[in-house]
């Protein structure tokens, strides 16, 4: 299974942790940061502090996503035997979860909403289970889709 | 769209100008220099800060107020418009 987080949405701890670091650990910006840096009136420490805020966030969301990725797909699995998770991308932008499924050879592609995720993760809801186990039923061709006795 | 943990730029009316310099102590100036800088004297004057979250009332930044990490509330009211890049950003990924 393949893993993406797009753009990134820093936690407060992440942006503490930038900010507290020493400005010459900072990871360098390219010249398309500091060109950007330039455009939105930001020092260049501010900008890489806030660059590697976000950097922070990538890597945090990357292993979260990575691991609803698994939980999902073993139920994805356990719903058909010929399907699996090929991929799941997180768009912070959009607030979306991009989720493709191999199921018989066939692609299908959804989204789920990146709070619903999020507060799975954080809950691990029975109500919030019910409904992401709601969209696999809705998404995934229904003849494939093994029902429960 | 969500503006929650990204940097994103401010344009604020002069009593959201009059309130960042109080509130931050800092005399803004038109030559990007300070750590907030504002790109002119006269409203709209413009800031560009990292969102916490946003809520009816405002947009919760972040920022550093004499080497301390603050969080500031400047209410909808203050703001004339908000610029962001239009680029989500970049792309990372791993296999497992």
């Amino acid at each position: 299974m393949e893993v993406f987080v797009r753009g990134s949405s820093s936690s407060t701890q992440d942006w503490l942790r930038a900010q507290q670091i020493p400005a010459n650990e900072l990871p360098p910006l390219s010249e398309e940061q500091k060109t950007e840096a330039r455009l939105t009136h930001r020092s260049e420490e501010d900008y890489a502090r806030s660059a590697y805020a976000g950097q922070l966030s990538q890597q945090r969301l990357l292993q979260a996503t990575l691991r609803f990725g698994r939980w999902l797909n073993a139920r994805v699995e356990e719903r058909n035997s010929d399907s699996h998770v090929e991929a799941i991308e997180l768009d912070t932008w959009g607030g979306k979860l991009q989720v493709k499924v191999l199921t018989g050879g066939e692609v299908v592609n959804f989204e789920m909403d990146e709070d619903l995720v999020e507060q799975f993760l954080i809950t691990g809801s029975a109500e919030l289970e019910k409904s992401i186990f709601r969209l696999l039923e809705i998404n995934l061709p229904q003849q494939r889709v093994a029902r429960a006795s | 769209m969500r503006l929650s943990g990204r940097p994103a730029t401010f344009f604020l009316s002069e009593e959201g100008k009059e309130f960042f310099d109080r509130v931050t102590g800092t005399v803004l100036s038109d030559e990007g220099e300070g750590l907030y800088t504002v790109t002119s004297s006269q409203p709209p004057a413009v800031v560009t800060v990292d969102v916490e979250e946003t809520d009816d009332v405002g947009i919760w930044v972040q920022m550093q107020r004499e080497s301390s990490p603050r969080i500031l509330l400047l209410r909808w009211e203050f703001i004339l418009g908000i610029e962001l890049p239009a680029n989500p950003g970049n792309v990372v990924g791993l296999r497992g």
